[in-house]
């Protein structure tokens, strides 16, 4: 019977750029500075014309390594799950300063103005052709992400899902309007990548396994902490409930 | 069978009025919502009409809420909310929301911004909007937002029937919601995407779409066998193009492939097919597309009748695929098919079987809602008869 | 190189984003759309915008467009021809 395994994994934030492909870490670069030479060797010209949320979320998942892992037919059963808390605020702010502020018209800035933007780029990158989603909550977006994603190969209406959560790193203090404007000057981003599949159309064994676990008393993880557990030399298996329904996750702790 | 998904509850209000009764008398007398913009510099636009929610129906909403704190955006939802939820009475405690929209409350975010005044941030955001609205509405479920461009809608509601489908909610109620404002009219302004008239879906005149606004929401619940809905759920998909960020692939490929599929889930053919409620945007490309993709499925047969809704209400962005989902209940229900309307003379590529008038619905068959949005993600959903049979 | 041709070419890789592009990568003759350089719908409208900002040339209908974007030649002819700045 087949199940849904995790993959590989890409991370861009404040700890560096990795991920299942890279086995060295690449430091931390402001999104101004993040060139597409940094994170890759193939030719990709339209980086430079992504907004920060899209160039965060491309970097991590070119970390994992995907055409390592999946053929062009599998990438056309594959979908994206997305989420993000602020979604593409920063970017709705730099359209208002040049569009609308300054009378400068700018198309291509206003595509960007929808966070699934981000699940269009990384479709058209990767050739997905699944279904996608974004999915924007007050807290867990990552997770919710991953969840949904699990779901969505589990019943077989995908046999791949990128599995994403994205955002700006913001202050936590910007309560109000204004304040908001001036905090997101921001050159710094957080993307967790995931990438899930089928087991019976993957090759080898995953980094990380899916089950349901009612009555297990672990708490919510994070994608954050999933990279964290992934990239740790343990031999351990620990259990992070995601989502909802008593659905967990487990990583094999790598050894290097 | 077992049981299904089905729609048991809905809400709406457009440029067309308020509640469904008034909307779709509207859409039967071939009524059109788009008119001269008020309340905004149409000289920054490459228009001056847009279909908005009319002063007369936001007083109504306000005085029936009794809350006239709530911004336009916030009192829409969760009027059109309340519209629906009132045709059951099912436990709120165990409903969940989830809120389909493009911008959410930008037009109050923005006028924030302009006038300069100190303001939490926080109700401004889709997934915090998501739980405020479900909070107004006492409901005790999860609450999230889908954002999907265009396609949101649609991508709302299957979310919602896959999670009633696997048992992660009860009951949950998907409330879409748009609002005009002066980002979204320059955003499309400068991709040179609306029209300077009212636009005119399928027509070879078409020069590009008309904005809109509203709400639209459906109460999605499991339904037995022999118990009676206003609609149930089907089949359904989502594809990507994985083509371009903001134009569909030419044949519709993404598009023709979303359609098979949830024909395919609904274990039917595609005669069963009697009325598409297309998204028809009126730019030549998504048209265009459009067409290709229904002759790619309905090729040689009888073509089921197709119209778009927005020469009617506007393109209502986010809220798109609910709010003409519900507008499509009636089509089951009075087995009308309303016209089409800024449609006269063909201007696709492949011959649609467009209605100036209204048309009988053949009664028993399907209807196939289908949206595209930027980012090349297409959604369809078939839905049919809540008669039990 | 003629000095609009290359400037031309900057001002193309700078308005439209392509970062790690060199102004030689860009054939003179070479499509812009479909081939060659493979530039999109977008691409096009960000063109109409760079040309009235830099060179004072305002384009009515993007159909026009199609024919003077056929390659960096044809442009810059073009331009030399209208140009207001």
């Amino acid at each position: 019977m087949s199940g849904v395994g995790i993959y590989g994994y890409g991370r861009y934030d404040a700890s560096g750029i990795s991920g299942t492909r890279r086995t060295s870490d690449i430091e931390l670069m402001g999104i101004d500075d993040l060139k597409w030479k940094h994170v890759s060797d193939v030719t990709y010209k339209r980086f430079g014309q992504l907004d920060a949320l899209s160039k965060a979320a491309m970097a991590a998942t070119e970390m994992i390594g995907i055409s390592e892992l999946m053929g062009a037919d599998i990438a056309s059963e594959t979908g994206i799950t997305l989420g993000t808390k602020d979604g593409c605020l920063g970017t709705d702010i730099d359209f208002r300063a040049n569009a609308i502020e300054r009378d400068v018209s700018n198309p291509r800035l206003f595509a960007y103005t929808l966070p699934s933007t981000v699940c269009g780029d990384l479709a058209i990158r990767h050739g997905f052709q699944g279904a996608n989603a974004c999915y924007m909550s007050e807290n867990d977006n990552g997770v919710l992400a991953l969840a949904e994603g699990f779901y969505l190969v589990e019943s077989g209406e995908l046999q791949g899902c990128l599995c994403l959560e994205v955002d700006a790193l913001f202050e936590e203090s910007a309560s109000a309007a204004n304040e908001f404007k001036m905090n997101l000057d921001t050159d710094r981003f957080s993307a967790y990548a995931f990438l899930l599949m089928n087991t019976d159309v993957a090759a080898g064994s995953p980094l990380g396994e899916f089950a349901f676990t009612p009555g297990e008393d672990c708490k919510m993880g994070s994608l954050r902490e999933l990279c964290g557990l992934i990239e740790s030399r343990g031999k351990d298996v620990p259990i992070t409930k995601i989502g909802y329904d008593d659905l967990a996750v487990s990583i094999r702790g790598m050894e290097r | 069978m077992g049981s299904g998904v089905g729609i048991v509850g809905a809400g709406i209000v457009t440029a067309l009025g308020v509640g469904l009764d008034q909307n779709w008398s509207a859409l039967v007398n071939a009524k059109s919502g788009i008119e001269t913009l008020t309340g905004f510099p149409a000289d920054h636009y490459i228009t001056d009409v847009a279909a908005a929610v009319s002063e007369r129906s936001m007083n109504m909403i306000y005085e029936e809420l009794g809350d006239d704190s709530l911004s336009r955006a916030y009192s829409m939802a969760i009027w059109a909310g309340q519209k629906a939820l009132a045709e059951r009475s099912i436990n709120p405690e165990k409903i969940s929301l989830i809120l389909s929209t493009a911008k959410a409350d930008f037009k109050e975010f923005e006028d924030t911004l302009n006038s300069g005044t100190q303001s939490s941030a926080r109700r401004f955001n889709p997934g915090v909007m998501a739980r405020e609205v479900a909070d107004h509405l006492n409901l005790g479920g999860r609450a999230f937002a889908v954002s999907n461009a265009c396609a949101s809608g649609l991508i709302a509601i299957i979310q919602g029937a896959r999670m009633l489908q696997r048992g992660s909610a009860e009951h949950l109620l998907v409330v879409g919601v748009d609002v005009l404002s002066d980002f979204v009219l320059k955003g499309f302004s400068c991709l040179q995407a609306l029209s300077p008239r009212p636009a005119r879906p399928f027509d070879e005149a078409r020069d590009g779409l008309s904005l809109g606004e509203g709400a639209g929401a459906v109460l999605l619940s499991s339904v037995d066998a022999g118990e009676a809905s206003r609609a149930m759920l089907r089949g359904w998909s989502a594809t990507n193009d994985a083509v371009h960020i903001t134009a569909p692939s030419r044949e519709g490929a993404g598009l023709q492939s979303a359609i098979s599929k949830a024909l395919a889930m609904a274990g039917h053919n595609p005669e069963t097919i009697g009325y598409i409620n297309a998204h028809g945007t009126g730019t030549r490309f998504n048209d265009e597309m459009e067409s290709h993709a229904v002759a790619s499925v309905f090729g040689d047969m009888e073509q089921p009748f197709i119209t778009s809704m927005k020469g009617n209400i506007g393109h209502t962005l986010g809220a798109a695929g609910v709010i003409e989902t519900v507008l499509s209940l009636p089509v089951l229900e009075e087995n009308i098919v309303p016209p089409s309307v800024g449609f006269e003379t063909m201007g696709v590529p492949k011959e649609l079987n467009v209605p100036r008038e209204p048309v009988p619905f053949p009664a028993g068959k399907n209807i196939l809602g289908m949206k595209s949005g930027f980012g090349g993600v297409n959604a369809t959903l078939i839905f049919g008869s809540g008669e039990p049979s | 190189m003629d000095d609009l041709i290359s400037e031309l070419k900057v001002g193309i890789i700078k308005h439209l984003g392509f970062d790690d592009m060199e102004p030689d990568e860009i054939e003179t003759d070479a499509p812009l759309f479909e081939t060659g350089l493979g530039l999109d719908s977008i691409d096009a409208l960000e063109l109409v915008v760079l040309l009235k900002e830099s060179y004072g040339i305002e384009i009515k209908d993007i159909e026009e467009g199609k024919t003077i974007f056929a390659s960096i030649q044809v442009l810059s002819e073009f331009v030399k021809e209208n140009r207001q700045k």
